[in-house]
């Protein structure tokens, strides 16, 4: 069924606006001085790439180390708590980097390279984990016992895994791309120990000095060209194995029993929490709470409070500006995402809304200065409609992708039944495929919300984003760091959480949507 | 003679094994023609493409004596060709009961507000499902929401009936039951049935014509001869 015309071109019209201009213009800047390619070959560049690679590599292998076990366990067995325990798996994705980052470089005297690849694992597993227990859920209970009748537990876990190992793919190749391009934790745990440069860090570094945008693009074509790769792995991975469109008559497969497992697998699933949630949450109430006689709840009131009467208007404008930049992302992805649901040449539309993703934050923040940034639009430049319009662009392909594989995954009959009674492309868009998969839309809308507060590497460069909260954190554990700026870091959490624990407690439940 | 369905040297858009020969087919009004043929023969593609869902690659397609489609130009929306459309899993709407459910399509149709809810009532009482008006179209059994479908289609009040095997799913009993309830509103309401299935044994109690699609081809239709005594013959 053809999508609606005007809607999709208003929605391609804010993407290309907002996440392809900024990112065609410093390619365009790039052809003016060519050699600004020259770097690529300097041997900083080469060990750059290295240790880029490196850390990917890391934060993948601890991802998938732990994350498709916990995904599996969760998804698949009789673990005591397993719902609880599964949408708290999600809190680490939430968390800020830098905000798990101040903690661990506290908790642990690790530096350097370990300690960056072990924050980002830490907080990039949810990804395998959520992947991986959908795809584990939707093996048809069929085709698991008639493996089970074959060849008993070893022919099970056999004829799974094939169907397993996309989705895990799929979570690990999107945990290398955020790896390699977040710049804060880097730049973070290089500030209190050795440095530990990398791409990110270095494309940040190549435009401060000078602000010459060739160099910057230029230095980074490396690591877009990794992005690029990983991305196209995970869209080629999307619909491969159990993660595609279940069929007719599908039953869910029973749960198994751990047995003498049980105790090992409670322990590995609340361990892993424990390092990923309570360890750093519990490191920053400690912070916040300790004076000079010792830790105390009257200390720890103080430091909110301060938190509170210091940072409020930071709050509220990065409350303000991630509600406002996940309304307006929510109507030009699912317009965006029904076209590349339903049309033939859509997945086109969902590599578009992906791109600005592929390219490093830092990049494409000195992208949106360069559109923006003229006498005629100094006002919206400096103002928060371009705020909003980077946090659209940036964070684009989250509700795209959520809201395409839902439609994926809803009957055409039931857009074609409504055509046949004379319902118009606009009503059979928001009258017959919304409502189906309003907890998807849900999902995308939290999304973004939450991707936009954490948002710190392109914000550091458009003016309006300088009042937001992260930015605020930024600078107090870079300048100068007070009990207050712990208590700063747990009530942004908290304010991150909110909507993202009702969804994965709530709506989530009523329907799979990260296919 | 003005014919329900028309087509002139028709080609489809189809897969590798669905009909790719040109072809002509006359339906008249009031007939029930059954579709039969292999899997992948192009049956749900030749509905689809009646209904207006999918452009014919060549040739023409009338309906009641109007052109709707030249070649791969439609020219009449699916909406207003007198169309009802069953199809294989319902697609009802899942967020709707029964009662908005048709409530959505009458207006759509433009019926004035005033007269809706005593159309319900007359849908529902049609497909022998009075008083399901409250209950949520996700909770129907397999038979009940074919024949909430059905009401559906019928709101629309349409001359020719497109049935993409919507019995598969259902048990026997069931499928007899829908047989005869169609074969009823056919006589009543003067409706033409074009009945893509698998099972023609059971349907051929009821039609008129058969037409088989096979090796790339239309066949030409084949009227069905009827036992005078058979008990579970409607005629």
């Amino acid at each position: 069924m053809p999508t609606h015309r005007p809607t999709l071109i208003l929605a391609v019209a804010a993407l290309a606006l907002f996440g392809l201009l900024p990112l065609a213009i410093m390619a365009w800047r790039i052809t003016g001085d060519m050699s600004a390619l020259s770097r690529l070959l300097d041997a900083r560049t080469i060990s750059l790439i290295g240790r880029t690679v490196l850390l990917g590599s890391g934060v993948v292998f601890i991802a998938l180390a732990v994350g498709i076990p916990f995904g599996y366990l969760v998804a698949r067995t009789d673990l005591p708590g397993r719902g609880l325990l599964s949408s708290l798996s999600w809190i680490p994705l939430l968390l800020p980097p830098l905000v798990m980052a101040m903690s661990w470089t506290v908790l642990a005297p690790m530096r350097g390279a370990p300690m960056t690849i072990w924050i980002l694992g830490l907080g990039h597993f949810p990804l395998v984990a959520t992947f991986v227990a959908k795809a584990a859920r939707r093996i048809d209970r069929s085709q698991v016992e008639a493996a089970r009748l074959v060849g008993g537990w070893s022919a099970q876990w056999r004829m799974e895994w094939p169907l397993i190992a996309p989705a895990a793919v799929l979570g690990a190749t999107l945990a290398f791309v955020f790896a390699i391009n977040d710049f804060a934790v880097p730049d973070y745990v290089s500030s209190v120990g050795p440095k530990f440069n990398v791409y990110a860090d270095e494309v940040f570094a190549t435009w401060q000095v000078d602000q010459k945008d060739a160099e910057a693009v230029s230095t980074a074509l490396p690591l877009i060209a990794l992005t690029l790769l990983a991305l196209g792995v995970a869209l080629f991975m999307r619909r491969r194995g159990s993660l595609a469109s279940l069929a007719g008559g599908f039953e869910r497969p029973t749960i198994m029993r751990l047995g003498r497992g049980k105790a090992p697998a409670v322990i590995f699933a609340l361990g892993l929490l424990t390092v990923s949630v309570f360890m750093p949450v519990g490191q920053l109430l400690k912070e916040a709470g300790t004076g000079d006689t010792g830790w105390s709840i009257g200390h720890t009131a103080g430091a909110f409070s301060m938190a509170l009467e210091r940072c409020r208007d930071n709050l509220r404008a990065s409350i303000l500006l991630a509600s406002a930049a996940a309304t307006v992302a929510l109507p030009v992805a699912f317009a965006i995402g029904h076209g590349a649901a339903r049309m033939r040449h859509g997945k086109w539309l969902l590599a578009a809304s992906m791109l600005p993703f592929a390219a490093p934050a830092i990049l494409f923040g000195i992208g949106q200065i360069s559109v923006w940034n003229h006498p005629l639009t100094q006002d919206f430049y400096t103002g928060d409609g371009l705020v909003i319009g980077m946090l659209l662009g940036r964070y684009l392909a989250f509700p795209v992708l959520v809201i395409t594989s839902a439609i994926e995954n809803l009957s055409p009959r039931l857009e074609e039944s409504a055509a046949m009674v004379g319902a118009s492309p606009f009503t059979r868009l928001f009258r017959i495929v919304a409502p189906p998969i309003l907890p998807a839309l849900a999902g995308a809308w939290t999304l973004v919300f939450v991707f936009a507060m954490r948002e710190l590497d392109a914000a550091i460069l458009v003016p309006g984003a300088n009042k937001t909260v992260m930015f605020r954190l930024y600078n107090a554990v870079h300048f100068y760091r007070q009990d207050y700026v712990a208590a700063l870091a747990l009530v942004t959490l908290f304010v991150i959480l909110i909507p993202g624990l009702l969804w994965s407690l709530f709506a989530r439940k009523k329907m799979d949507v990260l296919s | 003679m003005t014919f329900a369905l028309e087509t002139k040297g028709l080609v489809l858009q189809a897969g590798p094994r669905a009909i790719s020969d040109p072809f002509d087919l006359q339906i008249e009004e009031g007939q029930h023609v059954l579709v039969l043929g292999p899997s992948g023969c192009g049956k749900s593609t030749l509905l689809r493409t009646i209904a207006g869902l999918q452009a014919p690659r060549k040739g023409t397609l009338e309906l009641f004596g109007q052109l709707t489609d030249d070649g791969a130009r439609r020219l009449v929306e699916p909406h207003k060709r007198g169309i009802g459309f069953l199809f294989q899993d319902g697609a009802l709407w899942p967020q709707w009961n029964v009662a908005k459910t048709l409530t959505f399509v009458l207006k759509q149709r433009g019926m004035p507000r005033g007269e809706i809810k005593a159309e319900v009532t007359r849908l529902l009482e049609w497909v022998e499902l009075s008083g399901f008006e409250d209950r949520s179209t996700p909770t129907l059994s397999g038979g009940e929401a074919q024949r909430v479908a059905l009401a559906r289609a019928l709101a629309c009040k349409p001359r020719l009936l497109l049935l993409d095997e919507p019995l598969g799913p259902l048990d026997f009993e069931l499928r007899q039951g829908l047989l005869q309830r169609l074969h009823t509103l056919r006589k009543e309401l003067n409706l033409t049935l074009l009945h893509v299935t698998h099972d023609p044994q059971e349907a051929r109690a009821f039609a008129d014509v058969e037409i088989r699609l096979n090796h790339g081809r239309l066949r030409a239709p084949k009227t069905i001869q009827h036992a005078q005594s058979a008990p579970s013959q409607p005629k």
